[in-house]
């Protein structure tokens, strides 16, 4: 069986659990839509000002609860599942990519409730050509769902896992997050999104380099 | 031990020469006396990059060769790594405070992604720790080692590509901006603190073999077992 068919297959398996425990769809979720409700209510600040800040509100709920997609515990195999998967897998390469497809289509997923919830909560000022913002978000939960998925396949298995996913993910998506910020930014002032897009094409390419690269060391436990 | 003596003398020695230069150094034209905390704040900052380098070095060297010496070092270095950015961090918003008016400006982008960089440092240091296994430890932090490091470049080269406060290269390839005593306090500053990096990595690898080769005759003796050879690690 083909790499990419054994990929494939990982990421159907997992969508599929993911359908079945409804994980992202009822706890991620509403969990992130109640941060962009609680951020204006601690910050106290003025409309105008919320409006100025939506997008940059969007873009950090989604790095932030976007953790809690690619780290979702319906895609923590137990380690009678990961024997299973060395015994039945042919290319270790195949866990990291079928894992970071799954994350992405879910990733892409909270991206699009979430980005209406938070236009409607924040009025933000969106920039004439908002629609590139489109492949930006698309790149930008491509590199969160590899990073998140390296760093997974990194803690599987250890002490205090939950909690260090979270601070090594977050930390390492942060050129994802400014690549994201730039664009936006440069949107806003009609300026050319050329150097983010390939900021962000670069975490995609290098990261995913590093989980292939890696798959073989990391699938032993 | 010998070469850790000499390193330890010859750091202090320069530490004590630069930190003397910095002190008489003549005061900058625009940050006054303020600017003699950028001998020190630079030369941290270089620290934690090359310790940073070499958690790299070590990661790959210990994938490619599988020396238990070589994930020691790597982690070694990042444990001074992580000491010599939360330095860099201070001293800079020491010396941001009455030049820039505020310790912290979330609109420099070297300041903010080196705070970045700690934390994934940090997270590094945190995943050995919870993994008691040596040669999974090695190898999942061989990984780690290898992709934090692409905060450095990132931290570098982060103010040409978003919004900086930072100054722009002060030595530069058509001749150094500084005047002559100036750049003799910041050059053996640099020198000066690149020993103390040394000596410190030699101490803490050091360290750290002494305590396994401890622990390993502990467990032998609990089992009845010949002692291993320290070479051996």
């Amino acid at each position: 069986m083909s790499l990419w068919k054994q990929a494939w297959l990982i990421a159907r398996t997992d969508l599929r659990v993911e359908g079945r425990s409804g994980e992202i769809l009822w706890i991620v979720l509403p969990y992130g839509a109640l941060a962009l409700f609680l951020i204006p209510i601690a910050t106290a600040l003025p409309l105008r000002v919320l409006s100025d800040i939506g997008i940059g509100m969007y873009w950090v709920v989604v790095l932030l609860f976007g953790m809690f997609v690619t780290l979702r515990q319906s895609s923590q195999a137990s380690p009678q599942e990961r024997d299973l998967m060395r015994l039945t897998l042919g290319d270790p390469a195949a866990l990291f990519l079928g894992k970071s497809v799954a994350s992405t289509t879910l990733l892409g997923v909270f991206q699009l409730v979430m980005g209406p919830i938070s236009v409607a909560f924040f009025n933000p000022a969106l920039p004439p050509q908002w629609w590139l913002l489109i492949p930006v978000s698309a790149l930008l939960a491509l590199a969160m769902a590899m990073t998140g998925t390296l760093v997974g396949l990194l803690v599987a298995g250890t002490r205090s896992s939950t909690a260090l996913a979270p601070l090594l993910a977050a930390g390492l998506a942060f050129p994802s997050l400014v690549g994201a910020s730039i664009a936006t930014s440069n949107l806003a002032d009609e300026k050319s999104i050329v150097t983010p897009i390939a900021l962000l094409l670069l975490v995609v390419a290098v990261t995913s380099a590093i989980g292939i690269a890696s798959s073989t060391l990391l699938e032993d436990q | 031990m010998k070469t850790q003596r000499i390193f330890a003398w010859l750091a202090t020695v320069a530490l004590g020469y630069g930190l003397y230069l910095a002190i008489t150094s003549p005061p900058d034209a625009v940050q006054g006396e303020f600017v003699r905390i950028f001998y020190v704040h630079v030369s941290t900052a270089w620290v934690a990059f090359a310790a940073f380098g070499v958690t790299l070095t070590g990661s790959l060297a210990w994938l490619a060769l599988k020396r238990p010496i070589l994930d020691r070092t790597a982690a070694a270095s990042a444990e001074i790594g992580v000491f010599f950015t939360g330095l860099a961090i201070m001293t800079g918003m020491i010396w941001g405070k009455p030049v820039w008016g505020t310790a912290w400006n979330w609109g420099d982008a070297r300041l903010v992604s080196t705070a970045v960089m700690f934390f994934v440092y940090v997270g590094y240091l945190a995943l050995r720790r919870t993994i008691s296994d040596k040669r999974v430890r090695a190898n999942r932090s061989a990984v780690l080692g290898s992709m934090a490091f692409l905060m450095v470049p990132a931290v570098y080269f982060s103010v040409n590509i978003w919004r900086t406060l930072h100054q722009g290269p002060t030595i530069r390839s058509d001749g150094a901006s500084m005047d002559p005593a100036m750049l003799a306090a910041f050059l053996t500053n640099l020198a000066a603190f690149s020993l103390v990096f040394v000596a410190l990595l030699i101490t803490r690898v050091r360290l750290e073999l002494l305590a396994e080769s401890v622990a390993t005759d502990e467990a032998s003796e609990r089992h009845g077992l010949a002692t291993p050879d320290l070479e051996m690690l």
